[in-house]
């Protein structure tokens, strides 16, 4: 075989489709869609492609540098200033709070002072984004502010009673999910009152908690707080649904212990 | 004749640009053939390479004989493993990497960061709720892959990419081995300990053998990181009340974090009689542990078993058939014995035994994008994963099996994880706390040797241990920022293609998933914040008690200016509406 057919051959792709990969769908490879798979070096490349013209496209291209670029000085500059000028835009949007949003998370990580990122982080909830990314802003204020009352009970109930008002903020449910769970067990961790923490769970639940792990952590909470509280019904229902639907966890053994016991304690009731 | 000339140039300027072009489709061409394997070349077989670090005798064996499986039912195939020393691993791989010829299929978990996982391999997300055609009739036929794993196939998900990478093959648990014939000649019977007190009799007894005996024998023998887990496993029985007294209701296992939040909080301490019963059973587990454990390395402990210089050793499911293919004398398993309730000593403050039930599945296996034959990797993959193709793996290597129905060799059985038992009690420090263990080894002498106090030793503790608490807080605290950011960044990425594109249902599934990840990532950092702000705080009042000077401290008490005492929302703020002005972002 001459070796022309032979280099000819052997370069030819064995199997041209993988059609279980995510890179087969149309959108995968576009700039978004490699962010989307966490390829900011791939995407920051695509980006620079085409002259940065549109928020989205500028938006894109500064997110790109600031989590491909990590350790460069001048990249991470540059992301900031673009942030900074989309923030600001006079045209506004959703871009412009996108920018903002990225911006305070940076400031919190900078150590910017709290009441000003607190601040920041509720201004922009009450845009009303309905945009789940940037209502995990309510996430990040409440365990900034439950963290910073530590365990002093009154200053505790003054954060909740200001994290009450941000709720009719948060618009979609996966937020909202967060928002509870990170209130619940931030007050658990600062001991804080049971009854609030087990309300903001079940609300938690009645949304649905897409992990396992959480779910798991989540009816373990709600069934050991409401076993604290002498809620026992209660109890027993989220350590059953625990054993049904937690099926490998190294709590099962005692939460069948358990399970025996306060169902032997209802029997002889 | 001027026409010629100008069609000879014509000529010869087409005859270059043909050339060239000619010359540059040779070129691209041989580099591509290139960077096939030159078994490629002279065969025409098609050839998959993969990297791992099992190189226990057993696990080498057993990947040839799937090679060779595969490679019978799939002649044109080749399969070639590349066994490399755990300690280079990461750095072979990233080298190879790096000159863009990683292999095709890499074992994931050292060195796959999950930057590099993201950029360098191929998610398997796709295949894991489509049958594994390899299962085709068995019971597992039909049955979505993800679910023919014992775990629905945890070990090969990366939780902060929300994605699977790896299809695991085994799982690993940890045991004590002991060596009959010498368990025999030291106690005259073979009885295997099933209770700690039995435990300790066959110490003494080593003990005894040993002042009359001209070859000393240690009662176990423990590479370092490995005794420094199981002295830290015994240690957790005794505070396995405690944490279900000092934790808020409801976390039946240790947070981390929680602890050294709790610890520098007061609601537990080096004292408390828990954490000294503690100490006292890594004090009477840790003399009978083989002298200099904490050098040892695995071989080094492995090959002090087999020349019957160690009664028992204290290892795990990876090691079982190399031992039991070098040992020339008898072998039984048995777990490390815990205090059970009831007994007199240590039982007050324990549950009992640990719980194995929620171990998941090890030994993932991915594939690297670099891979030319992407789907023949993740076909042999399949097949090493299949009822048939784990059972060829466990029967030859001696480990345990990833997928549902595979039967573990007679000797691997009792590796098998133990459903019965609780969650450990509060440890000293947990794997996101390096410098905490540290501490932990290096103050171990202290506990250990002949005329040890234990109250000393908990007293000698404590100041390096807080100290140590904020340098894993801070290092921790600030490598977090990146891949937090990067989920945000992913997630409003996700969150725009599902705006722009037709698959949005799929992509609403993902934000969602990727919400709850990032949700969990918050809570965890959060939490982080505060134990390090309570450690710092701990230690700046013992500074100021014991006269120390600040200056010894002074990099580990900058307090971050979340500590400050801002109102949270204060009027003045406002009505500034501060986070609408440049200044505050300049």
């Amino acid at each position: 075989m001459p070796l022309f057919a032979v280099l000819l051959l052997s370069s030819t792709p064995l199997l041209a489709q993988t059609p279980w990969l995510e890179e087969n769908t149309p959108w995968a490879n576009s700039p978004w869609g490699l962010m989307s798979r966490q390829m900011f070096v791939e995407a920051q490349a695509e980006f620079q492609k085409t002259p940065l013209t549109s928020s989205i496209h500028r938006l894109g291209y500064a997110l790109s540098l600031l989590t491909g670029s990590a350790g460069d000085f001048r990249s991470q500059r540059e992301a900031r200033e673009i942030l900074r000028s989309l923030a600001f835009s006079p045209s506004g949007g959703e871009i412009a709070a996108l920018a903002r949003f990225f911006l305070i998370c940076l400031s919190e990580n900078e150590n910017a002072p709290p009441g000003q990122i607190s601040n920041s982080y509720r201004l922009l909830l009450e845009e009303r984004t309905a945009n789940p990314l940037m209502e995990m802003a309510a996430s990040r204020l409440a365990l900034l502010e439950i963290h910073r009352a530590g365990t002093d009970r009154d200053r505790q109930n003054e954060v909740l009673d200001e994290l009450q008002k941000l709720e009719s903020y948060i618009l979609t449910p996966p937020a909202r999910r967060e928002f509870y769970t990170s209130i619940a067990f931030a007050l658990l961790e600062n001991e804080g009152e049971p009854q609030i923490a087990l309300d903001y769970l079940l609300k938690a639940d009645a949304i649905g908690h897409p992990l396992p792990q959480t779910q798991a952590d989540t009816l373990l909470l709600i069934a050991g707080l409401a076993q604290h509280l002498k809620k026992n019904d209660l109890a027993l229902d989220y350590y059953r649904r625990f054993l049904t639907s937690i099926r490998r966890d190294n709590r099962r053994y005692e939460i069948e212990q358990i399970v025996h016991k306060l169902e032997a304690g209802k029997n002889e009731g | 004749m001027r026409g010629d000339i100008i069609r000879e140039k014509n000529l010869f300027s087409f005859s270059i640009i043909l050339i060239v072009s000619l010359s540059s489709a040779l070129l691209w061409l041989t580099y591509q053939a290139l960077r096939r394997p030159g078994w490629e070349l002279l065969t025409g077989q098609i050839e998959i390479r993969f990297a791992h670090w099992q190189l226990e005798r057993g696990a080498r064996d057993a990947f040839d004989l799937l090679a060779g499986e595969y490679e019978s039912i799939n002649p044109k195939l080749r399969v070639v493993q590349i066994p490399v020393p755990e300690k280079i691993f990461p750095f072979w791989f990233k080298a190879r990497l790096f000159a863009g010829d990683p292999p095709d299929i890499v074992q994931l978990g050292l060195g796959t960061t999950p930057e590099i996982l993201a950029r360098s391999f191929y998610p398997l997300g796709g295949i894991v709720d489509r049958p594994n055609r390899h299962n085709a009739g068995t019971p597992l036929a039909g049955v979505p892959f993800r679910e023919t794993f014992f775990d629905g196939m945890l070990g090969g998900f990366n939780p902060s990419l929300i994605e699977y990478y790896g299809v695991p093959l085994s799982v690993y648990t940890n045991r004590i081995i002991v060596n009959l014939d010498l368990l025999r000649q030291i106690t005259q019977k073979e009885e295997i300990p099933q209770t700690f007190d039995q435990l300790l009799q066959i110490f003494d007894s080593v003990q005894k053998f040993n002042t009359h005996s001209s070859t000393k024998v240690s009662p176990i023998v423990v590479y370092r990181s490995h005794g420094v887990h199981i002295l830290q496993s015994l240690f957790g029985s005794q505070t396995q009340r405690m944490l279900r007294e000092v934790y808020p209701p409801g976390f039946f296992q240790a947070r981390p974090w929680l602890n050294p939040l709790l610890f520098a909080r007061g609601k537990w301490a080096l004292t408390s009689e828990p954490v000294l019963n503690g100490f006292e059973l890594m004090q009477l587990l840790g003399r009978n542990l083989a002298p200099g454990f904490l050098q040892l390395s695995r071989e080094d402990s492995t090959f002090q078993f087999l020349q019957k210089r160690a009664l028992m050793i204290a290892t795990g499911s990876w090691d079982a058939k190399s031992i039991l293919e070098l040992a020339d004398f008898r072998l039984g398993v048995f777990c490390l014995p815990f205090p059970e309730p009831n007994e007199s000593r240590f039982g007050r403050n324990t549950l009992g035994p640990l719980s194995e039930a929620g171990t998941t599945t090890g030994l993932s296996l991915g594939v690297t994008r670099s891979s030319l034959n992407p789907e023949i990797a993740v076909d042999f993959l399949l097949f090493a994963a299949s009822q048939k193709g784990n059972q060829f793996f466990v029967n030859r290597s001696g480990m345990l099996p990833s997928i549902v129905g595979v039967k573990p060799p007679e000797f691997t059985e009792k590796f098998l994880m133990r459903e019965k038992g609780y969650t450990q009690g509060i440890v000293i420090a947990d794997r996101t706390q390096p410098d905490a263990i540290r501490v932990l080894s290096s103050q171990l002498h202290q506990l250990l040797k002949p005329d040890s106090s234990i109250h000393q030793f908990a007293s000698s503790l404590r100041k390096p241990l807080l100290t140590a608490y904020a340098t894993d807080a801070r290092r921790s605290l600030q490598s977090r920022q990146t891949p937090i950011l990067r989920t945000e960044v992913q997630i409003a990425a996700v969150i725009f293609l599902g705006r722009m594109e037709p698959a949005a249902e799929i992509l609403e599934e993902k934000t969602d998933l990727l919400l709850a990840a990032l949700g969990a990532q918050y809570r965890s950092k959060a939490l982080q914040e505060s134990a390090l702000r309570a450690v710092q705080s701990l230690l700046r009042q013992k500074t100021a008690e014991i006269g120390e000077s600040e200056q010894k401290f002074s990099s580990l008490l900058v307090v971050p200016q979340t500590t400050s005492q801002h109102p949270p929302y204060s009027s003045a703020q406002q009505n500034n509406r501060i986070y609408l002005s440049k200044k505050f972002f300049q």
